[in-house]
């Protein structure tokens, strides 16, 4: 392929964009001063800051385990949901599911916040007891987790070839039996990879949290969102910082197993046509 | 495999009817409602009547129409030539690195650059141009969402172009057809799916950024979200707000159905 | 008469769409022997096999096993195993552990799992291959192995689903010599599944044609190659020669313009039916000594043979198989025996078909 030069200098000024201000962001975390203004000199002391500001890390780890409980809850509905919808035999039905399943996925933040808002205020009239918090936030991000599972495990399922639980009936296998050591083994990719979506969707979220929470309970976005209304504080930067290499490591991870899948994806294809 | 296919239901039924069918008609109800709790409909009659909401309709159309070009502007021709790069797997991972980092943090990051004594200004400030209030305007909001939101257009659009048969680009040249040629009659055509998915995942999030308008647009309402987050959460007219939510998912299918993906118009 | 494994009895099954995949369909199987069942895509032999396995069930219709009403038996509770298609192997366990799944299922101690797995892949000839990964094989081999998963569990009936369609000539050829020996040694029920004529002839003991739904002709081989019952079944079971004819009386038909004996009989004076001749009992011969006179339109090298393409003056195409070279645009003759011509009446059931043979044999 012609290499052109005017597209080799055009992805260097897109990365540059794209990368500027994160480099920017993150090199005022280093400053020894107090604003993103002027770089005054190197120093840790806003990591410093940071690691001593006990409400942010708990705030962290709250962040951190409520991601990884509606992931795991969503990532259990959301199997359950995909395995209804390939089992529906009308295609009325599957249709019908897929569209009230994609209906959250296309919902604008704001929309979903300001019904779960509506949702959990009519159900704490209801209930008693039940207020915003911790639960509300949980169930919220729950609920916008669950098509994503959904969507992440169907392709996996229909990859499947149907022949595959005849084949564990025709050897004896119960429903149950066939679901166990069958169907969900063969799932499992998608279903990590689902769980994992699920993961990153709830660290990220800010906006449906932002209307779900009433104050008791915070997480890392509605925190980092006060703090920056509030104006420039350099332990923020300090924060971006890790998260940076929290990501960083996490793409990277990524892309070696994706690199190892696709070649052994590419041997397999050779072994095959040579046989 | 029928007892089992009711058992899986339960719990994903479940979440359909108390988080998707449940919100829905919560939203559409509360639409018809006053602020004490009653049937009317004041609230669509002050929506179509005030100069205001329909200007502020106007104006967050307008805006996301313009973040969702100039992405596709600068999007297309950078997902283009990412596909001809020799490591392209890993350059378009470079590309979706940033969108692991929240939004929240890149437009804090703008807060510095854009503020009164941040970078640009003080770049500025080397040719003799004077510090100005870039923070706070129409266009810093344009401008943030649009960087937030570019790598959203160059992946599908690679995806689609990466999907394209070289072959069909050769067969192209081949009959005879030049570079441009190929390019409107072939690769174009056949890049549209990831165009109209990247336009999908723009300009409906460029209709409610609520935080960006906060946060750097100068706390002014100028989108249908920061008007949805402004009567939910701090005025509590709920039944304006329901409203105006309404109106924004009707844009939102509105969106959709124009770019959906039509089938058995052999664009595939 | 002995009582036979599988009985079909009057099965209809109707789908969604309200078309008859079968029709008032009854046959039997009995033990031990190879069965295959024969016919284009659509005419339902998967769906009979998938009812036999119990993945379907009748719209109407009893299937039988040892005499024993067997419909809302599921498949998981059937003395009947099948290799799939695409061989349905999975992917997520090694070749020991997708030879074992029904043993662990039906909680054989494993000493004895072991042991089976072992007997079992010796048996397809892949002794050594436990610890292999499903991806790490080659099509042949996976065959084998869904071939072994089925046996070890001792099923008295196989099921196999078209299984070689996805093999290359070659090694289609070997499969099918180790199928035919693997029942012979098996000593149980084989139902195999094909649209390839080449594979039913070779390792059947009997053979059902469907078409549409229903049977058009049971029997062996030999009986079905010989004398098909009509155009279809002659048209489907191997290239031949099918003209139109008059049966002027018994052993006495004509066609191409002139009349020929035949060893054919029991019909109407003067009927209208059709005639086969093989390609392979059409022997050249010169123009003056033929039986039928014909002009040489084309001719292919088929390795073993010359495939000769004729026409004669009523424009009925004649195609010959002959060691013997010839020459396009010749008109030569063509030479054969009463007996090589089989005669088929229009439109005849299965059953008159037999009545009549043995009316006239009598």
């Amino acid at each position: 392929m012609k290499k052109s030069k005017f597209g080799t200098i055009y992805l260097i000024v897109i990365f540059i964009v794209l990368y500027l201000p994160i480099f920017y962001l993150l090199t005022f975390s280093f400053n020894a001063g107090a604003t993103m203004n002027h770089f005054t000199g190197f120093s840790l002391v806003h990591f410093q800051e940071l690691f001593s500001d006990t409400r942010l890390l708990i705030i962290l780890l709250q962040t951190f385990l409520l991601a990884f409980l509606s992931a795991l809850i969503a990532t259990a509905v959301g199997v359950c949901g995909t395995l209804w919808i390939s089992y529906s035999k009308k295609k009325l039905t599957k249709n019908a599911l897929l569209a009230a399943n994609n209906v959250l996925l296309v919902s604008p933040d704001v929309i979903i916040g300001a019904s779960f808002l509506i949702l959990f205020t009519v159900a704490g009239n209801l209930l008693q007891g039940f207020g915003l918090g911790f639960v509300t936030v949980l169930l919220s991000h729950v609920a916008f987790s669950v098509p994503i599972v959904v969507l992440m495990v169907l392709p996996q399922l229909k990859k499947m070839n149907e022949s595959l639980v005849f084949a564990a009936q025709d050897l004896g296998a119960n429903n149950w039996q066939a679901l166990t050591h069958v169907i969900l083994p063969y799932l499992t990719p998608g279903i990590i990879a689902g769980y994992f979506m699920a993961f990153t969707y709830s660290l990220d979220d800010f906006a449906v949290t932002f209307f779900v929470t009433g104050g008791g309970f915070t997480t890392l976005s509605v925190e980092i969102y006060s703090r920056a209304r509030q104006g420039v504080s350099l332990e923020v930067n300090a924060l971006s910082t890790l998260v940076f290499i929290f990501a960083l490591i996490l793409v990277a991870g990524y892309y070696l197993i994706s690199k190892d899948d696709a070649s052994a994806k590419s041997v397999r294809k050779k072994r095959g046509v040579s046989r | 495999m029928h007892k089992m296919r009711s058992l899986f239901a339960v719990p994903y039924a479940l979440w359909l009817l108390l988080f998707v069918f449940a919100p829905v008609v919560l939203i559409l109800g509360y639409s018809f409602m006053d602020i004490n709790g009653h049937f009317t409909l004041a609230n669509y009659q002050a929506f179509f009547s005030s100069s205001n909401y329909l200007l502020l309709t106007l104006n967050s159309f307008w805006y996301a129409l313009l973040i969702t070009a100039s992405t596709l502007l600068l999007g297309y021709p950078a997902a283009y030539f990412l596909t001809r790069l020799k490591h392209r797997d890993f350059w378009l991972l470079l590309v979706i690195l940033p969108t692991w980092i929240s939004l929240l943090l890149k437009a804090y990051a703008f807060i510095g650059i854009f503020g009164i004594h941040g970078g640009v200004n003080q770049f500025l400030n080397l040719f003799g141009i004077p510090a100005k209030q870039i923070l706070f305007t129409n266009f810093s909001f344009v401008f943030v969402s649009a960087y937030i939101e570019l790598p959203f257009m160059i992946m599908p659009i690679y995806n689609s172009l990466v999907e394209i048969d070289q072959s069909l680009v050769f067969a192209s040249y081949d009959l005879g057809a030049n570079k441009r040629q190929t390019f409107t009659k072939v690769i174009w055509p056949l890049s549209l799916s990831g165009v109209n998915s990247g336009i999908q995942a723009i300009f409906i999030p460029s209709l409610s950024l609520f935080m960006l308008t906060r946060l750097i647009g100068g706390n002014r309402v100028i989108t249908l979200g920061t008007a949805i987050e402004e009567h939910f959460l701090i005025t509590q007219n709920w039944g304006m707000g329901a409203t105006i939510g309404v109106v924004l998912i009707i844009v939102m299918l509105l969106v959709m159905s124009l770019t959906r993906e039509r089938k058995g118009d052999g664009s595939r | 008469m002995k009582q036979p494994l599988i009985e079909f009895k009057n099965i209809t099954k109707t789908y969604d769409n309200d078309v008859n995949v079968l029709e008032d369909l009854s046959f039997d199987i009995e033990e031990g022997k190879f069965y295959t069942l024969l016919g284009p895509s659509g005419c339902g032999k998967t769906t009979i096999l998938k009812m036999v396995a119990g993945f379907l069930q009748p719209t109407s219709g009893d299937i039988l096993f040892n005499g024993r009403k067997i419909n809302d038996v599921p498949a998981n509770q059937r003395e009947i195993n099948t290799v799939f298609q695409d061989y349905a192997l999975f992917p997520n366990m090694n070749v020991f552990d997708n030879i074992a799944f029904g043993l662990k299922i039906k909680k054989v101690p494993a000493k004895e799992i072991a042991q089976k797995v072992t007997q079992a892949l010796k048996l397809v000839q892949l002794p050594g291959f436990e610890k292999r990964g499903i991806s790490e094989m080659s099509g042949g081999q996976k065959q084998r192995v869904a071939l072994a998963r089925a046996i070890v569990n001792e099923p008295k009936v196989l099921l196999l689903d078209e299984p070689l369609s996805a093999l290359d000539h070659k090694l289609r050829l070997d499969m099918q010599y180790d199928l035919r020996e693997l029942q012979r040694n098996l000593g149980i029920t084989f139902i195999f599944v094909t649209h390839d004529q080449e594979e039913a002839l070779a390792m059947s003991d009997e053979i059902i044609i469907l078409n549409d739904g229903q049977i058009v002709q049971s029997g062996s081989p030999v009986d079905i190659y010989d004398e098909p019952i009509n155009h279809y079944v002659a048209d489907f079971i191997g290239a031949s020669n099918i003209v139109p004819a008059t049966m002027i009386k018994d052993e006495l038909v004509e066609f191409a313009g002139k009349q020929f004996e035949c060893v054919d009989g029991g019909m109407r004076p003067n009927e209208a039916v059709e005639v086969v001749l093989r390609p392979e009992d059409l022997e050249l011969t010169t123009y003056e000594h033929g039986k039928l006179q014909v002009q040489v339109d084309a001719q292919l090298f088929r390795g073993v043979h010359y495939e000769i393409d004729c026409f004669d003056k009523e424009g009925n195409e004649w195609i010959v198989h002959s060691t013997k070279k010839s020459v396009p645009g010749q008109w030569i003759g063509l030479d054969f025996s009463p007996d090589n011509i089989h005669v088929m009446r229009l439109n005849e059931s299965e059953e008159d078909f037999d009545a009549r043979l043995e009316s006239y044999e009598e």
